[in-house]
């Protein structure tokens, strides 16, 4: 086991020292203003950099730095694609409805989303519908990250696993609480100012280093391309981290795809592997017999496995077995799947292979991605509020040109970085796929030399203020829901500011020790988490809200069955999921293409049999006088 | 601005909404300025956001897949069969090159990185030349408490 160096620990520890003094200064402002406008808004008083990085951090994730550069590493480059409507995410996002919705939340007084659209429709059901919605969806969402943060601290400080993951997950949780709850949203704006340098300047810095490690630029592509065949992922299961690897030589002339656990009929004391024929639809799979006990439990172990494969004179000329990423082999392998292998070129091209064989990719999915990333940005709520808080126009006009210089800055190099990963890590099993940002950092970068130290230090920041800079939004988030839209406006409207500020400070810690334990059970791939919590959002948010503020017919009927008939849509698309299956992609299309369309069309057609609108909110929201 | 104030007072004629006894006349409201400039952004921007898509869905999907064969988890037909067989641009591994010695593939460099260099570009007549600095107007959470009207 290779150990992270002692200076990355403790540059990563002066970050968060620096973390805990932006809280503690911020926390000096909420004495000065009005608590609730200060803590949940800043005042409304962002500037372009701060706009701008508050954004940008808040957009990119835990998913970006965590989950998505574990898709590149197992998909390769066909994850450019699949981000590519970041290129314009900013202008939709920021552009689309930053300006109007500003103006729109100044005429109300609203502090919050729900608030927006209980205002400017007057209806308070809709107002504690969204409300609750995002409870359900910052809840998930929340959880996914903090699982991020858990395993970042794990890494970094080379915990054991068998008590690395919780320790990792309770001292992520007491940083981004702590500093949350005491500094409000200044705090979580500045933060995110440091957070997104952090993240910029790890990535322009692993860049070079990462080429240099592959031995050059024109090295990256052609060593991708000579890696022989490899699973994609090993059979589902945390016991099951081995690595297929086909010999170059032979996989030309027998086509291997797959490889497949299976319990034999007959009680067997050791495992058998034979090469089967016509268990695929396209060749040859690679059949392991388990030995299990009276009980059908499985009792071979993963360096059993290794031992039979390797010595049967068919298969070992065929291909090698690894011990995958930091693992012994003592446990049991199981349970039993059919996946596939992918060749080394296969990374550079689409569609990319699922483990179950299929496209990762396919026109459907990447046309639906390309509406994703960017409409769907318009509808978070996260982002909306951020919206809701800058100083004037000319704030918002900066803001959206520096971050999309930003994101071109990240997401390219992230997608190169972690394809030439590949070269350098080439065993990392996919139940830890989702640590390859910092294992790249750690054991790469990290004992490269003192100065390389550092610079790992800074590239476990970035992903770890990513999932920060996320986590302390969504915090907000969800007690500004909890204290505002539900405690406020519809159980005590005459809260004091005494109450309302410790309410605040409760509730944020609170829901961060609810998230904490539903985030002790891990989950694979971070990334489809974050994909469904951003589909929900969008499907529910965004018509009503952007209707809302650009449509004077729009009633309040027309926004409720928007909102509702939206998430109802991605719930029973994504329905599947909850026993096992996949999510419905109708006509090869992503739910929240469907959650989108059916959203705006119930909102067009119900406002229509529902109209006119009232004509003081029309007037209140879309003339002057 | 006489043909603003003419345009605005068509809009607000069209409206299907009920003016509550409000007649239409010389003292009626005016459309929100800010209102009128940040649906004309918005609409330029959707249309930029189609033409990327358009551009860079097709030129990644043609130029950059291995095989174009369907997705069988589908319900329903696969959308890739409306545009006919697509066996024609399956890409040749071997073919694959690196636009400027910079180890991107060819297909990205000009499916991806080159659209998003015009789209800074993009970017930048937008906010520099076409987006309006509207004043945002007074901040009614501000006036007070940070509790609108219908709290109190």
């Amino acid at each position: 086991m290779t150990s992270t160096n002692p200076i990355t620990i403790a540059t990563f520890l002066v970050y968060i020292a620096g973390v805990f003094v932006l809280a503690a200064l911020s926390h000096r402002f909420l004495a000065k203003k009005e608590f609730l406008t200060e803590y949940f808004l800043g005042s409304r008083g962002l500037r372009s950099w701060s706009l701008a990085f508050a954004f940008a951090a808040t957009a990119t994730s835990g998913g970006s730095f965590i989950g998505f550069p574990s898709l590149i590493y197992s998909y390769g480059w066909i994850l450019a694609f699949w981000i590519s409507s970041y290129l314009i995410y900013p202008l939709c996002a920021m552009g689309g409805m930053g300006k109007r919705l500003n103006q729109v939340a100044r005429k109300s007084g609203a502090i919050t989303i729900p608030d927006v659209l209980r205002d400017r429709f007057e209806s308070p059901a809709l107002g504690l519908f969204t409300t609750c919605t995002i409870l359900l969806f910052t809840t998930c969402n929340l959880v996914a990250q903090f699982q991020a943060g858990a395993l970042i601290v794990e890494e970094t400080f080379n915990l054991p696993e068998s008590w690395g993951y919780i320790v990792g997950l309770l001292v992520f949780a007491a940083v981004v609480v702590i500093y949350t709850a005491y500094g409000g949203f200044r705090a979580v704006v500045w933060t995110d100012v440091m957070q997104g340098v952090v993240m910029a300047v790890g990535v322009v810095f692993l860049l070079p280093v990462i080429v240099s490690q592959v031995g050059g630029l024109d090295q990256v592509v052609e060593r991708l391309k000579a890696q022989p065949p490899t699973l994609v992922t090993s059979i589902p299961g945390e016991n099951n981290d081995l690595a297929f690897i086909l010999r170059r030589d032979s996989y030309q002339s027998v086509p291997i795809v797959g490889l497949q656990y299976v319990v034999s009929e007959a009680t067997l004391d050791y495992p058998r592997a034979t090469l089967e024929e016509g268990t695929s639809e396209q060749g040859w799979v690679i059949q392991v017999e388990l030995a299990t006990d009276e009980s059908s439990h499985v009792l071979t172990t993963a360096r059993e496995v290794k031992e039979t494969v390797m010595s049967d004179p068919v298969l070992g000329d065929l291909l090698r077995v690894e011990l995958a990423y930091e693992n012994d082999g003592t446990r049991e392998v199981g349970p039993f799947a059919t996946v596939h292998f992918a060749r080394g070129e296969e990374r550079l091209f689409g569609p990319g292979r699922r483990p179950d064989g299929l496209p990762f990719h396919p026109l459907g999915l990447a046309i639906s991605y390309f509406l994703m990333w960017a409409i769907t940005a318009m509808g978070q709520p996260g982002m909306m509020v951020r919206l809701m808080a800058f100083k004037d126009s000319k704030t918002l006009k900066r803001a959206m040109l520096i971050v999309t210089a930003y994101f071109a800055v990240i997401y390219i190099p992230l997608v190169f970085i972690f394809t030439a990963a590949r070269i350098l890590l080439p065993y990392i099993p996919p139940e830890s796929a989702d640590k390859a940002m910092v294992l790249v950092a750690t054991r790469i970068v990290g004992n490269l030399g003192p100065w390389h130290a550092v610079l790992a230090a800074v590239f476990v920041a970035a992903p770890f203020a990513a999932v920060m800079s996320t986590v302390d939004s969504f915090l907000l988030l969800i007690s500004s829901s909890i204290v505002r839209d539900i405690y406020q406006r519809s159980i005590n409207p005459n809260v004091t500011e005494k109450v309302a500020k410790w309410t605040s400070y409760v509730t944020t810690v609170i829901v961060g020790v609810i998230v904490t334990l539903l985030a002790t059970r891990t989950i694979d791939f971070l990334q489809y988490i974050v994909v469904f919590t951003s589909s929900g959002f969008a499907c529910t948010f965004l018509a009503p809200t952007l209707l809302g503020i650009y449509w004077k017919d729009m009633t309040r009927e027309g926004a409720l069955a928007s909102a509702i008939g939206g998430l109802g849509v991605i719930l029973v698309f994504f329905l599947p999921t909850l026993f096992g299956g996949s999510r419905v992609n109708l006509f090869g299309l992503h739910p929240v293409v469907w959650g989108l369309a059916a959203s705006f069309l119930l909102g067009f057609i119900v406002s229509r049999l529902t109209g006119p609108s009232p004509g003081h909110l029309v007037r209140r929201y879309f003339y002057v006088s | 601005m006489a043909l603003e104030g003419a345009r605005d007072q068509r809009s607000l004629a069209g409206s299907a909404v009920d003016w509550q006894n409000t007649r239409v006349s010389e003292d009626s409201p005016r459309i929100d300025p800010l209102y009128r400039n940040a649906l004309r952004e918005a609409k330029i921007i959707l249309l930029t956001w189609a033409v990327f898509l358009i551009y860079t869905v097709t030129y990644c999907y043609l130029y950059g897949y291995l095989s174009h064969e369907g997705t069988p988890e589908s319900t329903g037909p696969d959308i890739g069969a409306l545009v006919g067989p697509l066996s024609s641009f399956n890409r040749d591994p071997a073919s694959l090159t690196t636009p400027l010695g910079l180890a991107i593939p060819d297909w990205v460099f000009y499916g991806v990185v080159l659209p998003w260099v015009l789209c800074i570009l993009f970017s930048l007549w937008f906010c520099l030349f076409y987006f309006k600095e509207d004043d945002l107007g007074s901040d009614g959470a501000l006036r007070g408490d940070g509790v609108p009207d219908d709290v109190h």
